[in-house]
């Protein structure tokens, strides 16, 4: 069948209608180096004004989620926009967790101005390790040893005056106050001074006898009571002693305190905290007296953590000394401990310990004060993530909670840091489904994120936005280190863009795409010894992108080739088309042909979707039956009783079916079986139906339209080949070049049909078609062979209900 | 012999004790003689007497010196506390000769301690006394504030010896050990010239003589040599590290040295 020269039937689309180039309205460059740079991200106004609006407002809970499909430039755009922001801003604030001197499983969190945290590490670095060398040789020092023996001289005087006199008097009374090994006792003296022994002492008179133990025994409760003030005394010694040791240590350290207090005066949490470290010094001058012994022996191999001073450290949790402004942190692995951090434990001696200085920052103590920008997939994906994000974000302050502990997975001593005042932005990005479903299903997420920041996969094309692309694609090409493209080659990619939208004058965001070819379209200029990029080489790259990726393509091409997938494009056939799919595998799709057939009969069945008997046919394929059912019903059935049965099939189709852009042609497909037309198998068709016969658009028209332009040429194409769209999809078509080249040759057709009567005219070469006056169709037409045919099965469905027994029986039954 | 002692003739160290020491600078010094000597350390653990005495006194008791609780003295008592503290002698002793190395001998007897003392000087070249227990010792008060800042120790130095010095030859050989326990020990030394004024001149010169070849400096202090009490005060309040003297068996030696024993808090060197 060659062209269809019937002047009422639609005509075949010029060249010119399937591929719009690029133009760029008098904007002239040569390579987009010249061009002037702006963002990689353009034509995304609604989501920069969301993201401007979400970043700026100050009350809690707009946090953002950018949505978008992937690949969009969701992550670079939102980096660009917060960073122009974070700019504005000063930079954050230090946190430190310092030991809590009362309870130290409670670390405490001080707060420094932006870089401050280091510098006051440092200084009680310095002050710990000053203490350590002035102390103890303050107490090495004459005056300290002078004043202590002082003390213990006078405790020794203290003690010597009442023992002396007792001394004194016993020894008036011939008795002598022996020291014994624990203690004191008196005993009576002899002549020579000496103590009387047993003998002696029995020799005595009784009278004499009764009289010293008399005095010893006066004696005795004179010392008991002269011992008993001992103690007391030793514990005021005592007391004097530490007050003299703290006063020394604090004479000895005072200006370093001062020099600290002063330092820090206008931090009151710090002062606090250099007057807890004085207080803690002063109560353990033993630590720092013997600072300068020997180390403790190792125990095991294990060195005993028994370094005393280590309860003075800084452990400088967020460091922004080398930051100029708001932070922007990206946690690419936010986990529930990488998010609100964790304390590390240690193994010794076969025990788990923690302190305060293994206390680890996370994501959103380093993006306190600033950004913080999250997948939020990966979010999701990780166990108690979400939770601890969303707990953090509600009580507006970061607290460090072991999940083990938590959990009751482990017992160990956990520590309890200070909660830390939280101050962030947090930017989830992720496809719009997990916005959706995290709206849908989690009641706590619209209070914490109310600012949607959805990104569009599409943009206008205009010579404005190419202006812009050609801007982006030259500022990619600096970001990326690329060579720059030549006008002709921007043009080609802009095109590019416009085919990944799938529409003529849309041009798709997605920037991972634009930038993959950018990068493999400048390998293959390199190869070719280009200084820039040319249209040829983006060209190229595609035609390389394509081969790596169409092996199934070719398979099921070469199949059809050798007859094993049955597809004609020559000739005609009744109740018989060429309908088109697309196919996606990865990242590539594909249209292919598939051979749609019908049959129809007397009978009440309707029309019978094999496919969705089968549990092949998605949900709208079925739809889309349905909907040609009601067609035939409202067409052809007015006035008589619709009494058919039909079945319509996907020959060779082995997967699942889904979507209703086979609609037209298995309408096109029943209604030659039921007028007895048959179709040219040159034409392939696309496009749904609606149930009053109109052709509506479907997606892929391109993939479709070179998927059957494709196999044509496998098949022996003769020129007659073409395929039917519907006339709403003809302003997505972006055509590859031997497609339009074809169309410009005459050997290529595209018809734009916007009812099926157009479509069975063209491919049945017989009109379609109208009601006249009398309400019949003209004889001879299709309309009137498909009314002729249903009223027949009426006829018969009439005589079957006449005969006896019959009656009111279904003939299916 | 040992090289550095070039002229020293201590052969024979003696270590007469009571009690275990609280204070174990006794002991240090004693160890540090006896190494730098290389001879032995003989530890006489003297199980007084005295108290044996007590405890069979029907009527005595004993004050704690801690809890101010009495409670009856005997004997058996006694026994068993002298020998847990001949065990803790005996471990001190081998802890401190470790390092150093020096052989010892611990020898325990059941006597007076002044007499058991002076049996063991025969053959001695020189005798530490120690007294923990025993008559007690009158503390001399209302110290004067310039005596304590003379003490014998300065900051880094321990405390000093004192060698009582009167120019005799047996004050001579005191004068040679005290260099030895200076040399051995690394500690100052103080001359008490114990003399009248008119001849401590004379005395310290001749004290100079013998120090000349020691490489030892000296401190001199002078005590009347008729009021044995003025200089135990001196002693006491200067709280001296060691008091170094000879005794040559004499009523005016035995006096001197019972007088130290019952009012020095710092042990005692005799030189025989």
């Amino acid at each position: 069948m060659k062209a269809i020269k019937n002047k009422r039937f639609p005509q075949p689309l010029p060249a010119t209608s399937l591929y719009t180039r690029c133009g760029f309205g008098g904007f002239k460059f040569n390579t987009t180096d010249e061009l002037e740079k702006n963002p990689v991200v353009v034509g995304q106004e609604r989501a920069f004004d969301a993201l401007d609006f979400g970043i700026r407002i100050k009350n809690g809970g707009y946090n953002l989620f950018a949505l978008g499909p992937t690949g969009t430039g969701k992550f670079t755009a939102v980096r660009q926009i917060i960073a122009q922001a974070a700019a504005e801003r000063m930079p954050s604030p230090d946190w430190c967790y310092v030991n809590n001197f009362n309870e130290s499983h409670k670390p405490i969190a001080l707060r420094l101005p932006s870089g401050k945290g280091c510098k006051f590490k440092q200084d009680m670095e310095q002050f710990i390790g000053e203490a350590r060398v002035v102390i103890p040789a303050t107490f090495d020092g004459e005056e300290y040893r002078s004043k202590a023996e002082e003390l213990e001289e006078e405790l020794k005087d203290r003690h010597a005056v009442p023992l002396n006199e007792l001394s004194e008097e016993a020894k008036q009374q011939n008795i002598v106050l022996i020291k014994t090994a624990s203690g004191f006792a008196f005993a009576p003296l002899g002549k020579n001074e000496e103590v009387l022994n047993p003998e002696e002492f029995n020799a005595l008179a009784n009278g004499t006898r009764k009289e010293i133990q008399e005095k010893i025994a006066n004696l005795h409760e004179k010392l008991r009571r002269v011992l008993s003030q001992f103690p007391a005394w030793r514990k005021e010694t005592n007391e004097k002693l530490q007050a003299l040791e703290q006063d020394t240590a604090s004479a000895a350290i005072n200006h370093l305190i001062m020099s600290l207090k002063k330092h820090y005066r206008e931090l009151p949490d710090i002062i606090n905290y250099i007057a807890a470290i004085e207080r803690d010094i002063l109560n353990n001058l033993a630590d720092f007296r013997s600072a300068g012994d020997e180390a403790p022996l190792s125990i095991f191999g294990t060195t005993p953590r028994t370094d005393s001073f280590r309860r003075y450290t800084v452990n400088l949790l967020v460091d922004n000394s080398a930051r100029e402004c708001a932070p922007i942190v990206f946690e690419n692995h936010p986990s529930h401990v990488n998010l609100i951090g964790r304390s590390e434990y240690q193994s010794y001696m076969g025990a788990l310990v923690t302190d305060f200085t293994l206390i680890k920052p996370g994501a959103l103590h380093r993006a306190n004060g600033g950004y913080l920008i999250l997948d939020a997939r990966k979010v999701l994906m990780q166990p108690y993530a979400w939770d601890s994000l969303k707990r953090t974000l509600e009580t507006g302050e970061i607290r460090i909670e072991s999940l083990e502990r938590s959990l009751s997975l482990i017992s160990t001593v956990a520590l309890e840091p200070e909660a830390i005042h939280l101050d962030v932005k947090v930017i989830l990005v992720g496809e719009r489904l997990l916005y959706y479903l995290l709206l849908e299903h989690d009641p706590d997420f619209q209070d914490l994120f109310k600012v949607a920041v959805d990104f569009d996969d599409q943009i206008e094309r205009n010579e404005k936005n190419n202006v812009l692309y050609a801007r982006m694609i030259g500022t990619l090409a600096n970001q990326e280190e690329l060579r720059h493209l030549e006008q002709p080659a921007a043009a080609r990619l802009i095109e590019y863009c416009a085919r990944l939208a799938g529409d003529a004058e849309r041009l798709s965001t997605h920037l991972r795409s634009i930038t993959d070819l950018l990068r493999e379209a400048d390998h293959w200029a390199g190869l070719a010894g280009h200084e820039c990029i040319k249209s040829q080489d983006i060209d190229h790259a595609l035609d390389k992108q394509l081969y790596r990726s169409d092996r199934i393509q070719q398979r099921i091409k070469e199949e059809i080739r050798r007859g094993t997938i049955l597809i004609d494009t020559t000739g005609s056939v009744i109740a018989q088309v060429n309908g088109l799919s697309v196919m996606q595998l990865g990242n590539h799709s594909f249209g292919r042909p598939s051979r749609i057939t019908a049959t129809t009969r007397f009978g009440e069945g309707g029309v019978l979707d094999i496919e969705r008997e089968t549990e092949l046919g998605g949900p709208l394929h079925s739809k889309g039956v349905m909907i040609l059912t009601s067609f035939l019903a409202s067409r052809y059935a007015q006035e008589t009783p619709l009494f058919v049965s039909g079945s319509i099939v996907f020959e060779q189709s082995y997967g699942e079916v889904e979507g209703d852009s086979a609609s037209v042609a298995e309408l096109c497909a029943l209604l030659s079986a039921l007028s007895g037309l048959p179709l040219s198998q040159s034409l392939a068709v696309t496009g749904s139906i609606n149930q009053h016969g109109r052709v509506q658009a479907i997606g892929g028209v391109n993939e479709k339209i070179e998927g059957f332009f494709d196999v044509c040429r496998a098949l022996g194409a003769n020129g007659d080949e073409g395929v039917l769209i519907p006339e709403s999809n003809v302003k997505h078509l972006m055509l590859r070049a031997d497609v339009v080249a074809a169309a410009a040759a005459g050997q290529f057709r595209i018809y734009p049909v916007q009812t099926i009567d157009q479509a069975m005219e063209l491919l049945t070469q017989t009109p379609a078609g109208a009601r006249k006056r009398k309400g019949v169709f003209p004889q001879g037409s299709v309309n009137r062979r498909v009314e002729d045919r249903l009223r027949e099965y009426a006829s018969m469905r009439r005589r079957f209900a006449a005969r006896p027994g019959k009656a009111g029986k279904s003939t299916d039954e | 012999m040992n090289d550095d002692g070039a002229g020293s003739t201590i052969n024979r160290v003696l270590l007469a004790l009571d009690a275990p020491l609280r204070d174990p600078e006794l002991l240090q010094i004693a160890v540090a003689l006896a190494a730098n000597r290389k001879i032995e350390l003989v530890t006489l653990f003297i199980e007084d007497q005295e108290l044996f005495h007590l405890a069979s006194l029907p009527f005595t008791q004993e004050i704690d010196r801690v809890s101010a609780r009495e409670r009856k003295l005997d004997s058996f008592q006694i026994a068993r506390t002298f020998r847990v503290q001949a065990r803790e002698i005996g471990r001190a002793l081998e802890r401190m000769t470790q390092q150093p190395r020096v052989n010892h001998t611990l020898k325990i007897v059941r006597g007076l301690y002044m007499n058991e003392v002076h049996s063991a000087l025969t053959g001695m070249d020189v005798v530490f006394l120690r007294r923990e227990i025993g008559t007690y010792k009158k503390r001399f008060m209302n110290r004067p504030s310039d005596v304590l800042a003379a003490r014998g120790h300065t900051p880094g130095k321990h405390n000093a010896v004192w060698i009582i010095y009167n120019g005799t030859a047996g004050s001579e050989r005191a004068l040679s050990t005290a260099c030895d326990i200076v040399l051995a020990d690394n500690r100052d030394l103080v001359i008490v010239l114990h003399t009248v004024a008119a001849a401590a001149a004379d005395m310290r010169r001749q004290a100079e003589t013998l120090l000349r070849d020691r490489a030892i400096k000296a401190l001199y202090a002078i005590a009347p040599e008729s009021e044995d009490e003025v200089l135990v005060r001196m002693l006491d309040t200067a709280a001296c590290g060691l008091v170094v003297m000879q005794v040559n068996g004499g009523a005016r030696s035995e006096a001197l040295t019972s007088l130290f024993l019952r009012q020095l808090e710092c042990p005692l060197a005799l030189v025989p």
